[in-house]
């Protein structure tokens, strides 16, 4: 990361992970490094965007309705423009991010770690309960998840709660395959039949011994199921169909923006470009830690 | 043809077809009484009941899963409440438009994949080489209701060239076969790229050059169908991919297919054409992803022979 200290090389084995990582990004392609720059940037606007507006993201200002960005003749009281309520596009742009993200690591993280037990189950039960996952994680890979996801909507009716959870199911089979494949080929490493024989039970064997071996690859994943995630989120907002007003997202706000596109396109394209940014900077820095962390890709050059 | 290989395929889209079913039947029992589900949200509490009792949602949950497998088989999926009209036939009105949209986004994304990742793979990390991958990332990342609204503010807005939403002429594809097709095609140039790449490097390549074989020949009669073999398997992955697309942008321009069909219902939550359509997309799913299985066994005899994993 940009902002760790940059210290002497000498210092390297207080913090390895962090600072190997800073030192292989020094040496990263250019796009893969903008790609930090971005992702930065949107940390911030997260953490203070706020500070860029003196609006409220609900407040309404009818007499200045659909005003253009400051760069395309608005005045520097909007600077992304308003929306068909006269709302500050800015402010309301952050608040989606927010919204967004949030969604997006919740979502991330309970795929993550649904997907990730799941995997440890099936390697450590195999037999009939290994079978019943494998199928599960076939079913869900057989489908296009947003078909999945739209028949729970319809079903049970829209919640926040059970939206997030949608999120949360959207890649878990990855986890899980990738998990049991791991830990299969770990259990037969002779450093678990060591620890087994020195008297560790299953639960200390995968949680101290197992889980820092796959950790990396787990981690991995996270970085590449985050923008999908993303996408989804912000796919099924625009529809009408993920969160829905008062609270907004990205994907509203686009989706909102659609009936505007001849008089306020700014409405439309604004989101458009954050949700598009987020993606890609996750996705390029996602392939190159993937690629990082594989010795034969490195070696074939590609 | 291996007899064994082509069983084995059949049993697992039979089983993933079994499970499909299975899911879309608990699902909608957990959401409490499925009448009430199915039925719109105003209706009195006696026909809850009168459907309820002919239905037979008071019998024993095991009757009740063996019927909806018969109704199923025998095509009955039961009738979309806004207008009446049973619920295959409100689907399969949709199905051409759908499948010509697909088909169109399809070829135009072989088409324009495979050309970009053969340029790219036989100049390798010159700069088409760069600019065909940061293509298929593009493709990859960019939100495909945003890339259509780009699209129909650049033509139909600013430019007036195409028509932002309706269908019926080749103009009116344009953009939504664009769109559909950006990610898959993407998809493709990486493959094919990686896949000439792969080939290239074979023996036999280098045979036909000592033979003097023309550069042309060898890349069109010689590494190319060696390569596009893999790319078989992108197929199965492309047809997700376009059903998931087309969702969107059917609706990004109203195109009056399937998907657009299937965002209005959930929204209506018109649950009986919810759940016919999510059996439909299942079952069209099953059937290519095994069809792709099997065609790729008989292209390529290394996998019917060691199984395939």
């Amino acid at each position: 990361m940009s902002d760790l200290p940059s210290r002497p090389e000498d210092a390297v084995p207080a913090k390895p992970a962090g600072f190997a990582l800073f030192r292989s990004l020094r040496r990263a392609p250019l796009i893969v490094q903008t790609g930090f720059v971005f992702l930065t940037l949107i940390v911030l606007l997260c953490l203070a965007g706020n500070l860029l507006t003196p609006h409220g993201y609900t407040e309404t200002n009818l007499l200045n309705r659909l005003e253009a960005p400051v760069f395309m003749g608005g005045s520097s009281e909007f600077l992304l423009g308003t929306d068909r309520l006269g709302r500050d596009l800015l402010a309301r742009l952050i608040f989606a991010l927010r919204v967004s993200v949030v969604i997006a690591i919740l979502g991330t993280l309970i795929g993550a770690v649904l997907g990730t037990l799941l995997g440890f189950l099936a390697a450590h039960a195999r037999g009939w309960a290994e079978e019943a996952i494998m199928l599960m994680v076939d079913f869900q890979a057989s489908m296009p998840f947003i078909i999945i996801a739209l028949c729970l909507l319809a079903f049970f009716g829209n919640s926040l709660t059970l939206f997030i959870f949608i999120m949360g199911l959207n890649g878990w089979e990855i986890y899980a395959r990738l998990t049991r494949g791991v830990v299969l080929s770990a259990k037969a490493q002779p450093y678990t039949q060591a620890v087994v024989a020195l008297g560790a039970n299953p639960l200390r064997l995968y949680a101290r011994h197992v889980l820092p071996n796959v950790a990396g690859i787990l981690i991995v994943q996270f970085t590449l199921n985050f923008p999908l995630t993303i996408l989804l989120e912000t796919a099924l907002s625009f529809l009408g169909l993920g969160i829905q007003p008062p609270l907004t997202s990205l994907g509203v706000i686009l989706g909102e923006g659609r009936d505007y596109l001849i008089n306020a396109p700014w409405i439309s394209v604004s989101p458009g470009i954050l949700i598009f940014l987020t993606t890609l900077s996750m996705s390029l820095i996602g392939d190159w830690l993937r690629d990082e962390m594989d010795p034969t890709l490195k070696r074939s050059g590609t | 043809m291996n007899g064994r290989y082509v069983v084995t395929k059949l049993l697992r889209a039979l089983i993933t077809m079994w499970m499909v079913l299975t899911f879309v039947f608990v699902v909608l029992r957990m959401t409490g009484n499925p009448v009430e589900a199915l039925l719109p949200p105003d209706t009195p509490q006696d026909v809850i009941d009168y459907y309820s009792e002919r239905y037979g949602f008071d019998d024993p949950i095991i009757v009740q899963y063996g019927r909806y497998f018969a109704n199923i088989l025998a095509g009955d999926l039961g009738f979309s409440y806004l207008d009446g009209r049973p619920v295959q036939q409100v689907i399969l009105e949709r199905v051409p438009a759908t499948l010509r949209l697909g088909l169109t986004s399809l070829g135009f994304a072989v088409l324009i994949g495979v050309s970009l990742g053969i340029v790219a793979a036989l100049n390798r990390n010159r700069p088409v080489d760069r600019a065909t991958m940061a293509f298929a990332v593009f493709g990859f990342a960019i939100p495909n209701f945003f890339f259509g609204i780009l699209l129909i503010l650049l033509f139909s807005l600013q430019l007036r060239w195409l028509p932002s939403s309706g269908h019926g002429t080749v103009a009116h594809i344009i953009m939504p076969a664009a769109t559909l097709g950006l990610a898959v095609a993407g998809t493709f140039a990486r493959f094919t790229r990686s896949s000439m790449l792969e080939v290239l490097n074979r023996p036999y390549m280098k045979a036909a050059q000592a033979k003097g074989v023309p550069y042309g020949r060898r890349i069109l009669r010689h590494a190319l169908p060696n390569a596009a073999i893999p790319l078989v398997t992108i197929l199965g992955f492309s047809l997700g991919s376009l059903i998931a697309g087309s969702i969107v942008t059917e609706t990004v321009f109203a195109w009056p297919g399937v998907g657009r069909l299937l965002v209005g219902s959930v929204g209506n939550r018109d649950l009986a054409v919810v759940q016919a359509l999510v059996i439909m997309i299942a079952f069209t799913m099953v059937m290519v992803n095994m069809a792709v299985d099997i065609l790729y066994s008989v292209l390529d005899p290394r996998i019917r022979l060691t199984g395939g994993s």
